[in-house]
């Protein structure tokens, strides 16, 4: 199984050590991602460079054809995907360098052009669509549509169940969306699993639509799905405060990662939302693995995905024993878990090899 | 293997370095029960012909240096104690402690594996309540008897209400595994508790639940307690962790923590095998029939 290991350069930086308090777990106890903010920002005249070429490319579109703010974001995205390749597009680029230099290079070319529109520009590879379950927030699910329209999405799958009439005007507005309407409303797990089935994308992001999350966080998702990951998950790992004042189904989600050896996923699953998965993951594991995400997290790591993160969003609460989703998180960790030790053996290879079991006689079953 | 029976000729001398160190009082038990604080311990183990009431299983390799302390606060929880001490794979001269202790002593010449000593004491066990210790660490007496009490007042598993560093980030690997399982058991109010840890004690109710052999693997008789529904509490909590520097050197060179999540696994695994594919929790609404 391959685990991926980004932050070797990281690593040795002396900051970052001092930091520690036992060097012996640094490399464990270190965030994947989340560290960006310690980093040096874009250079000035890097994103100045950018900003100029944006200005040019703005002027010579603009010259060509009437510009729409439609038109305006596939012609930013196309030329900013050139640009991006030819001129200093590193295979490892950083996130965030990535993200300001496509933000000056796009404000450039609206300069440039005239033309304005919200627009949030990651040189993707690949076609990348988005699965949002619409809930019965109307306010909440404009929101979030207005964020993905943004990105530069193929599609966007929104499925509802039995949706009032402003609803479903509110999604059939968009000018991408595919709308599901399905006779009754589903269990959210189960409506994300039948969109992701409609969509044929090579990466697919997964929102919720009752907690809108800005574009450029879910750029990062599609930015690490492309190319990269298989499976990116919110790094909520990366301010999981100390142990003691964790929730339960934290707990769960870091004995989970831990007995799979990917400790270094901490308290990250599939189940908390936005996810992205690659065609690979969505191939593998098959749509309806999504309707159990924990036991599709497992199984994810067991096929040996890439799995990693794609930065921290913030998410409504996670539910407590008090919860009447309780019994759900437990029940489907209880799946999850069943699913690991058929692969793995009853104790997914924490061999016991020191213990005579033999002296005992009969052994419990 | 040979039971050497406490035997009524040797005296419990007073230990070597019983000066050195911190002294404790120790207390009279709260409950009112008789009890002596006579040094010699075939005074307080009591008739041979009656039943003991308590039996303290130790098992011990190479731990001649807190032993014989060990032994003597372990006489000295109830004046019906069977100490039980299983030696195994031990060259340091533990077994002529143990021997001149007035314990029964059961030896093996090679090393048992992790825990295993507990079901061999156990399976030897004749009193109603048993307590589980370490031979490498000295717990005063008057705490492992409250460990007993609850026994005694109706709890079939009584725990060291100790759950483990916990205010740090990214916790140890058997801390996280005891947390899970407990929450995964819907025993959440546990927090860390666990047989993994001394001392605890358990009534012979539990013991004829889940067997003698299940005590080997810990997690796996902490679940079985749990799914038979008998009465698992914390009960206080005795800082294990901070009462010996040998293990941290042992736990830097050979680590006993993948033993450990393995057998939390493996309890799971059993757990699992004896509820539904859920583990007994409800699905809720998910229809997961419309997408395959």
């Amino acid at each position: 199984m391959k685990k991926k290991r980004r932050s070797t350069t990281r690593a040795v930086r002396p900051s970052a050590r001092r930091r520690t308090i036992r060097p012996s777990r640094s490399r464990k106890l270190r965030p994947k991602t989340g560290a960006s903010k310690r980093r040096k920002p874009a250079s000035r005249t890097g994103s100045y460079a950018d900003y100029a070429a944006g200005t040019s490319d703005g002027a010579a579109w603009r010259g060509s054809q009437p510009g729409s703010p439609e038109k305006l974001r596939e012609a930013v995205l196309e030329s900013w995907k050139r640009r991006f390749r030819d001129v200093g597009g590193r295979r490892k680029a950083d996130w965030r360098v990535t993200l300001q230099r496509g933000k000056q290079y796009a404000a450039g070319f609206m300069q440039g052009s005239g033309v304005r529109a919200a627009i949030c520009p990651v040189p993707l590879q690949m076609k990348a669509s988005a699965v949002v379950y619409a809930g019965e927030n109307e306010t909440a699910l404009f929101q979030t549509l207005s964020q993905l329209e943004v990105l530069p999405l193929h599609e966007i799958v929104i499925v509802v169940g039995q949706p009032t009439e402003s609803l479903f005007a509110l999604a059939r507005g968009i000018g991408n969306a595919v709308v599901v309407v399905l006779p009754d409303r589903v269990d959210p797990d189960i409506g994300r699993a039948l969109g992701a089935k409609l969509t044929g994308a090579d990466t697919v992001l997964f929102v919720d639509g009752e907690q809108p999350v800005g574009a450029d966080q879910l750029a990062r998702f599609l930015w690490e799905c492309d190319g990269k990951l298989d499976v990116v998950l919110n790094d909520l790992g990366s301010r999981m405060g100390t142990f003691r004042r964790r929730k339960g189904i934290e707990r769960l989600h870091e004995f989970l990662n831990a007995s799979l050896k990917r400790e270094d996923l901490k308290i990250n699953s599939l189940s908390v939302l936005p996810f992205a998965l690659s065609r690979q993951a969505l191939d593998s594991l098959g749509a309806g693995a999504l309707s159990v995400p924990v036991k599709a997290h497992a199984l994810a790591i067991l096929k040996g995905l890439r799995v990693g993160t794609g930065g921290f969003v913030r998410t409504g609460a996670l539910p407590d024993y008090a919860d009447s989703r309780w019994k759900k998180v437990a029940g489907d960790h209880a799946e999850a878990w069943r699913e690991a030790l058929g692969v793995r053996g009853n104790r997914m290879h924490f061999a016991d090899s020191m213990r005579n079991r033999g002296i005992l006689g009969e052994w419990v079953t | 293997m040979a039971i050497h029976g406490g035997s009524r000729s040797s005296r419990m001398r007073k230990p070597k370095f019983a000066g050195k160190g911190r002294k404790r009082p120790i207390r009279q038990a709260a409950a009112g029960q008789e009890h002596s604080d006579d040094q010699n311990p075939i005074y307080l183990s009591g008739d041979p012909w009656q039943a003991p009431k308590v039996s303290v299983i130790v098992p011990v390799m190479n731990e001649r240096r807190t032993l014989r302390r060990v032994i003597r606060e372990a006489f000295r929880i109830h004046p019906h104690t069977e100490v039980i001490v299983v030696i195994n794979g031990s060259t340091d001269g533990s077994l002529d402690i143990a021997r001149r202790s007035g314990a029964k002593v059961l030896v093996y010449d090679r090393p048992l594996g992790h825990d295993v000593g507990r079901s061999i004491g156990a399976r030897e066990a004749m009193g109603d309540i048993l307590l589980f210790i370490d031979a490498d660490m000295v717990i005063p007496a008057a705490k492992l008897r409250v460990f007993v009490d609850a026994v005694a007042k109706g709890t079939d598993v009584a725990l060291n209400d100790y759950s483990g560093p916990v205010d740090l980030s990214v916790v140890h690997g058997v801390v996280l595994a005891k947390h899970a399982l407990n929450t995964l058991l819907g025993r959440a109010d546990l927090a860390g508790a666990s047989m993994t840890a001394i001392p605890h004690a358990i009534s012979r109710r539990a013991l004829s639940a889940f067997g003698c052999s299940a005590l080997s693997v810990p997690p796996l008789a902490h679940t079985m307690a749990i799914r038979h529904g008998l009465k698992v509490e914390r009960v206080v909590p005795v800082n294990v962790g901070k009462l010996n520097p040998v293990r941290l050197k042992r736990e830097r060179k050979n680590s006993l923590e993948p033993l450990i999540v393995g057998d939390h696994l493996e309890a799971i695994h059993w757990w699992l095998r004896h509820t539904d594919f859920r583990g007994g929790y409800e699905d809720g609404f998910r229809q997961r029939g419309m997408v395959r």
